[in-house]
C-alpha cells in the first residue's frame, strides 16, 4: 500500500504514536499500541466517527487487526517484547475529513497525556479492561486472571509444606460465583457447557492447590473461547474473509478445547481428598442411576 | 458351582457407579474368586451407558449449582429457603430430582438443630460433581481390576440363535457371547445379570421362563439374578 492510500484508520495509528512520541521518551510496546488503538477507536465511535479501524476482542483483551505493510508504523523485536514505531510522514499523505481528522488528534491527544508518564502495561490493559470490555463476565475473569497469578507466586514463597492446607478455592470462590452468574449464555452458547465443566474441574483444583494446573486449564480455556467466542462476537471493521476464517476454525477449536477437559478431570480427580456427599444419599442415588441405565436400554 | 463369571452391563454399572446396598451385591459377585469375562458387546454397552450416565448426573447437578449461585439470596438458610430451594430449583424431569431432593430433606432436617450455610451447600454440591466420576471399587483396587475383557475371538451359533426366546436389543448377542465363552473355556460358567426381566423370568406366550431356555439352548451353567430388589 502506498501512502496516498493512507485513510482513517492508519492515521489513527499515526497520531495515536505520533502524540505519544511528542509527549514521552518511553517506548511504547505492542500491547499497549494495541490497547491504546483499541481505546480510542471506540471512544471516536462514540464521538460519531467511524475510524474503520478493523478491531476484535481476543484472549488478552481488544486488539487491532492490523497488518503493518499497510500502516505507517513498524515493529521491533526488543529482547522478550516488541516495540512499534511510526513512519516519520507528512500530514498529508492522509486522506481524511477535517473534521474527523481533529476527533482523532484530539482522541489520541487525550490518551497520551493519560498515559505519558504510565510505564509497563498492567494499568492500561486493566482500563481497557475496566473501560472497554464487551461485558461483566470478561472484566470478572480479568480480575480472576490476576487473582490465580498472585495465587502462583505466594505458593512458590511457601516453604512450610508440613502445614496443612484448605486449599485456594476460597481465595477464588466470589470470582468464580461472579463468572458462574456473569456468564452471557446467550451470546456465548457455543461454549456453554465447556464452561461450566472448566469452573466445576477448577474449583476442584483450587482445593487441591494445584495452582500450575488451574493456571494452565484456565489460559487454556481462555484461549479457547477467544477463538470460539469473543472474537466472532466483538468486533467491528472485520474484512468479511477474515470473519468467514474465523467461522471455519470455529467448531474445530470447540472440540479441541472439549478432549483436553477429561485430562484435567483425571488431573483433579486423582488428588483430590476423598469425600462422601453422595454416600449419605446412596440409595437414592444408586436407583437413579440403575434406572438411567434401564432407560438407555430401553431407549436402544 | 461355577468357575468361571460373565458380566452384563447392570453388574458393571453396579461396581463401578452405584453406591449403595446392590453395589456391594455386584461387588461380592465379581471379588469371589472367579474370572468374571466381558464379552465385547457388553463392554460396547457399558462403556457408552458409564459416561452418558456420569455426564448427564454431572451436568444435572453443575448446572443446578449454577442455578443455586444465581437465585439463593438467604444465609443461612432456613427451613422455608430450603423448601423453596427444592420446589423451585429442583426439576421433576431431571434424572437427579430425587436424590438431590434427598439430599435437600436432610439440610431441612439438619437447619433445626444447627445452621446451614450457602457454603456448605455451594461446597457439597461441588463435592457430588467430582465424586460422580469416581470408581465406586476404587479401594478394593478398581473396578477394571475385576473384569477380564474377551480377547479369544467369537463364533457364529445361528442354531443357539433360532432357539432363543430373548430377542430384546443387544441381549441375543450378549447371550451368544456368553454361550462362547462357556463353550470355548469348557468349564461351569456362570451368567450374572440384573436384567431379571429379560434374562430370568417366564413371558407371556413363551413355552419356558427365559432362564430355563437359556441353560437348555446354550452352554452356560447358570444364571444369576442380581438385580436389585431392595425398597429405597
Amino acid at each position: 500500500m502506498s501512502s496516498s492510500d493512507y485513510g482513517r484508520p492508519q492515521y489513527l495509528c499515526y497520531q495515536i504514536l505520533q502524540q505519544m512520541d511528542q509527549r514521552s521518551d518511553k517506548d511504547i510496546y505492542e500491547t499497549e499500541f494495541n490497547k491504546l488503538c483499541y481505546m480510542a477507536h471506540y471512544t471516536l465511535c462514540e464521538e460519531g466517527v467511524d475510524t474503520e479501524l478493523p478491531v476484535y476482542w481476543y484472549q488478552w483483551g481488544g486488539v487491532p487487526d492490523i497488518n503493518a505493510s499497510e500502516y505507517p508504523i513498524f515493529y521491533e523485536s526488543s529482547e522478550d517484547s516488541t516495540l512499534v514505531h511510526v513512519e516519520d510522514l507528512s500530514e498529508s499523505v492522509f486522506d481524511i475529513a477535517d473534521s474527523a481528522r481533529e476527533k482523532i488528534i484530539e482522541v489520541a491527544r487525550s490518551f497520551a497525556n493519560q498515559y505519558k508518564n504510565v510505564y509497563g502495561v498492567d494499568t492500561i490493559v486493566n482500563d481497557s479492561y475496566k473501560l472497554f470490555a464487551p461485558n461483566d463476565f470478561i472484566r470478572t475473569f480479568n480480575s480472576f486472571r490476576t487473582t490465580i497469578q498472585g495465587l502462583e507466586s505466594e505458593q512458590s514463597t511457601l516453604f512450610d509444606s508440613s502445614r496443612p492446607s484448605a486449599g485456594k478455592i476460597e481465595a477464588l470462590r466470589p470470582q468464580m460465583n461472579a463468572l458462574v452468574q456473569n456468564y452471557p449464555s446467550d451470546r456465548y452458547s457455543m461454549m456453554e457447557p465447556e464452561f461450566r465443566q472448566w469452573d466445576s474441574i477448577t474449583r476442584q483444583l483450587a482445593k487441591n492447590n494445584q495452582v500450575q494446573e488451574l493456571e494452565t486449564f484456565a489460559l487454556r480455556f481462555w484461549e479457547a473461547i477467544s477463538r470460539v467466542e469473543f472474537r466472532l462476537a466483538h468486533n467491528d471493521n472485520i474484512p468479511r474473509e477474515t470473519i468467514v476464517g474465523w467461522f471455519a476454525e470455529r467448531e474445530n477449536e470447540h472440540d479441541e478445547f472439549a478432549a483436553e477437559i477429561p485430562e484435567y478431570r483425571s488431573i483433579a480427580l486423582e488428588n483430590r481428598q476423598p469425600t462422601s456427599k453422595l454416600d449419605t444419599i446412596a440409595d437414592s442415588y444408586s436407583s437413579t442411576v440403575r434406572r438411567m441405565a434401564q432407560d438407555s436400554h430401553n431407549d436402544e | 458351582m461355577c468357575e468361571a463369571k460373565v458380566l452384563d452391563t447392570g453388574v458393571m454399572l453396579g461396581v463401578t457407579i452405584e453406591k449403595d446396598a446392590h453395589h456391594e451385591l455386584c461387588l461380592d459377585y465379581v471379588t469371589a474368586g472367579e474370572p468374571c469375562y466381558v464379552s465385547p458387546t457388553v463392554r460396547e454397552e457399558y462403556k457408552r451407558k458409564e459416561k452418558r450416565i456420569r455426564q448427564k448426573l454431572n451436568e444435572e447437578i453443575i448446572n443446578h449449582r449454577n442455578d443455586f449461585i444465581d437465585e439463593v439470596e438467604s444465609d443461612p438458610l432456613t427451613s422455608g429457603a430450603i423448601d423453596w430451594i427444592c420446589s423451585e430449583l429442583l426439576d421433576r424431569d431431571m434424572d437427579s430430582f430425587r436424590y438431590l431432593h434427598k439430599y435437600y430433606q436432610r439440610k431441612r432436617n439438619e437447619s433445626r438443630i444447627q445452621s446451614v450455610s450457602q457454603l456448605e451447600i455451594e461446597a457439597d454440591l461441588e463435592d457430588m460433581e467430582m465424586e460422580i466420576w469416581e470408581d465406586a471399587a476404587k479401594d478394593q483396587g478398581g473396578a477394571e481390576s475385576f473384569f477380564v475383557d474377551w480377547d479369544r475371538g467369537l463364533e457364529n451359533y445361528a442354531g443357539v440363535e433360532r432357539n432363543l426366546l430373548i430377542y430384546e436389543g443387544d441381549d441375543p448377542q450378549v447371550c451368544l457371547e456368553a454361550h462362547h465363552i462357556a463353550a470355548t473355556l469348557g468349564t461351569p460358567t456362570e451368567l450374572g445379570t440384573t436384567n431379571t426381566k429379560h434374562f430370568i423370568e417366564e413371558h407371556e406366550g413363551e413355552e419356558s421362563s427365559r432362564e430355563n431356555n437359556i441353560l437348555t439352548v446354550t452352554a452356560l451353567e447358570s444364571v444369576h439374578d442380581l438385580a436389585w430388589h431392595g425398597e429405597v
